[in-house]
């Protein structure tokens, strides 16, 4: 069975205005232990979309079981972070800018496995493709070859 | 909902290494892992722009590993006429477990491909390059990505982004968000997959962005 991580955050709506806190938690399940060599948590925004991605880290953590009691990773673990002012969650067309909470697992026999919930920072609109879009794959298929 | 979805062609899920490379039937990683060792670890991956050259090496990466390569990659942009410093300035290390991948060979000059091989070849390194066209080494694959193949890849990419958000909407309870993911892997169809293999000529990494648009037009 794979490892679960389960994230859940405080705030039901997952919606958060530039400067409050977030809170949440997090947890490994369905694995031994002695498995797990270190757990990373972070909040941070990346890109999403056609081009190549950026991200940034707003907050970050890693724990290895030296550092907890019972050297158990799986126990419930909190995290609170205040969120920046910036950038704002954005849904584009071409890119997209999401807020996520992620937590990754780093297993024996160099298995990884990481799990990410995602929240949104700020109220801006998302953007909507103009209407008659529908080109970029269907109305040109009958363009001459000399058109392209 | 919390959240939107987002789009099953973003470069995430579309980007080398994210999706499972389509080998032709009866090939596999493998057997072209093998045919490049009959070559003494010399060998060309040939292919059209978009083909999937690079997530072919993506694919072969695992078997390179396995067969106690150590790897040297090089990835050339467009106009990049040698190779970068840090990886020439690494090339006295370099020996007979050495394999130096040049993904994006044709954008070397042939004075630096000249060095390359030179340097290989008094180093026993081997020697494993993409190019858009042969370029005289022995030939590991040809890549081609055939409309069935490509079929394939965008009905694993609507799947696998349909399960990863109904599973994230169970876990919340939203069955809404359920529904919507659901309905999303409908947004596009064969005949699109068809239509645009065909507008970009077998291009995958165009039919990917062409795909992205149409997916963003009929979702909202």
């Amino acid at each position: 069975m794979e490892p679960l991580i389960s994230i859940r955050i405080r705030d039901p709506h997952r919606r958060f205005q530039p400067g409050e806190e977030l809170q949440c938690e997090y947890q490994l399940d369905a694995v031994d232990a002695r498995d797990v060599l270190a757990l990373e948590a972070s909040v941070l925004w990346h890109t999403e979309g056609k081009g190549d991605e950026d991200l940034a880290v707003q907050y970050f953590e890693r724990l290895v079981p030296a550092d907890v009691e019972g050297r158990d990773l799986r126990a419930l673990r909190r995290l609170s972070t205040v969120l920046p002012n910036s950038p704002l969650s954005y849904l584009g067309v071409t890119v997209k800018i999401r807020w996520c909470v992620r937590v990754r697992a780093f297993l024996r026999r160099g298995k990884e496995v990481f799990f990410e919930q995602t929240f949104v920072l700020g109220e801006l609109p998302p953007a909507r493709a103009v209407a008659g879009d529908e080109v970029a794959v269907a109305a040109v298929d009958d363009e001459p070859d000399d058109l392209e | 909902m919390t959240t939107e979805l987002g789009n099953p062609f973003s470069t995430r899920y579309v980007r080398p290494g994210a999706l499972e490379y389509q080998f032709p039937p009866g090939e596999d990683a493998e057997q072209l892992v093998e045919r490049l060792q009959c070559n003494r670890w010399w060998g060309q991956i040939v292919g059209p722009h978009g083909a999937g050259k690079t997530s072919l090496l993506h694919a072969l990466k695992a078997s390179l590993l396995r067969a106690d390569r150590q790897l040297c990659w090089c990835t050339l942009q467009s106009g990049e006429r040698r190779l970068p410093a840090d990886i020439w300035a690494r090339r006295e290390a370099w020996n007979s477990t050495t394999l130096v991948v040049v993904d994006g060979y044709e954008q070397l000059g042939w004075l630096a491909r000249w060095r390359l091989k030179s340097c290989c070849r008094a180093r026993q390194a081997g020697l494993l390059v993409t190019s858009h066209h042969d370029v005289g080494l022995p030939w590991i694959h040809h890549v081609n990505c055939s409309l069935p193949a490509a079929l394939q890849l965008v009905g694993a990419l609507l799947r696998q982004f349909a399960d990863r958000n109904v599973s994230c909407a169970q876990i919340e309870g939203s069955s809404e968000e359920v529904t919507e993911s659901l309905h999303a892997q409908q947004l596009v169809t064969d005949d699109d997959v068809a239509t645009g293999y065909r507008r970009w000529k077998g291009n995958v990494r165009e039919l990917f962005f062409g795909l992205y648009d149409l997916y963003e037009s009929r979702r909202r």
